[in-house]
């Protein structure tokens, strides 16, 4: 299931506030400002600063 | 802070992803008089709508038919599993999900044209912070519909209060009175559009039928309500009605708006 359009334009990183990345899979949202990385689960963004990847170790686990 | 705020956080995970369901049906959520009253008085019209803490998603459904879609958001990812559900038992299609936490809402500034919160900010680490984000959110002209279970005004009773609460669910954390919500609110900058309160029936032996509740707290629940102080007594109203023992619960409703 993949994440909504209109969802995703007013989606902010609840960290630094700002728009975010949809991963090329669909199935992460990215903040550069932050560095944190976001799932997509059965469609929900999961926004959870506790649950969140960091950048650098997700940019890792895609090469 | 962040510690208290990341504890009350992962005791609200932990309680509500176990018992998601029964807030599909649960009396106080699903059918109080406040679930229609918070449409009536928002009365959105069109656009985005958010509603905060969604539970089983009842307040975000009762406004979907009015809005040119709703936002469902909750931190609980196994409740958003149940608003789903409740959204299909419904028959409502104009919502999407999001996993978010009240206090860092994951959504742009003036993002939505309405916010509600329904009988959830007392489980909130920090209810300022909370309410700071549900006006960011807002668009200018936009409006904030609060509505939460309210605490006496003299401190020691919003304690006894709080502590009752407290009792019969762990997650609870504060109740605050009808005075300090609207201040909250227009330190959040929003202009108190109007206030009420309402009075709902709670009957004691549906409240207490919790799985974690033990027979002794079941005993020291009904103590508190059979001996209560002048103020309690007034605030809880305890008493038999239709063959049960009932007594009130107030919740304080709040429209508000961004200049």
């Amino acid at each position: 299931m993949t994440i909504d359009k209109e969802l995703l334009e007013i989606l902010a990183c609840p960290v630094s506030k700002k728009p975010l990345e949809l991963s090329a899979d669909g199935n992460f949202l990215v903040c550069k400002e932050s560095k944190l990385v976001y799932k997509i689960q059965d469609g929900i963004p999961i926004m959870l600063v506790d649950e969140a990847i960091p950048l650098d170790e997700w940019e890792k686990s895609q090469a | 802070m962040a510690d208290d705020s990341s504890k009350q956080r992962r005791k609200v995970q932990e309680i509500y992803s176990g018992d998601s369901d029964y807030y599909i049906t649960s009396t106080p959520h699903a059918k109080s008089s406040s679930l229609t009253r918070a449409a009536e008085i928002l009365r959105p019209a069109g656009g985005v709508h958010l509603d905060v803490a969604t539970g089983a998603g009842h307040t975000a459904f009762q406004m979907a038919p009015a809005c040119g879609w709703v936002i469902a958001s909750d931190l609980t990812q196994g409740m958003l599993e149940s608003t789903r559900k409740n959204g299909a038992q419904k028959g409502v299609a104009n919502y999407r999900l999001l996993c978010t936490d009240s206090e860092n809402i994951a959504l742009r500034d003036g993002a939505v044209d309405s916010v509600s919160v329904r009988i959830a900010p007392h489980h909130f680490a920090d209810v300022q912070k909370a309410i700071d984000e549900m006006a960011r959110v807002l668009k200018p002209g936009g409006k904030l519909i609060y509505i939460d279970n309210i605490a006496p005004e003299e401190p020691p009773e919003a304690k006894r209060y709080n502590d009752f609460e407290a009792v019969r669910d762990p997650s609870h954390n504060r109740c605050d009175s009808l005075p300090v919500l609207v201040e909250m609110i227009e330190n959040a900058g929003l202009r108190i559009l109007y206030t009420e309160t309402i009075r709902k029936r709670m009957d004691f032996e549906e409240w207490v039928a919790r799985p974690h509740l033990t027979d002794a707290d079941k005993a020291d629940l009904r103590n508190f309500l059979d001996d209560p102080t002048p103020a309690i007594a007034y605030w809880l109203n305890p008493r038999d009605e239709d063959g049960a023992f009932c007594f009130d619960e107030l919740e304080g409703v709040i429209l508000a708006q961004r200049p």
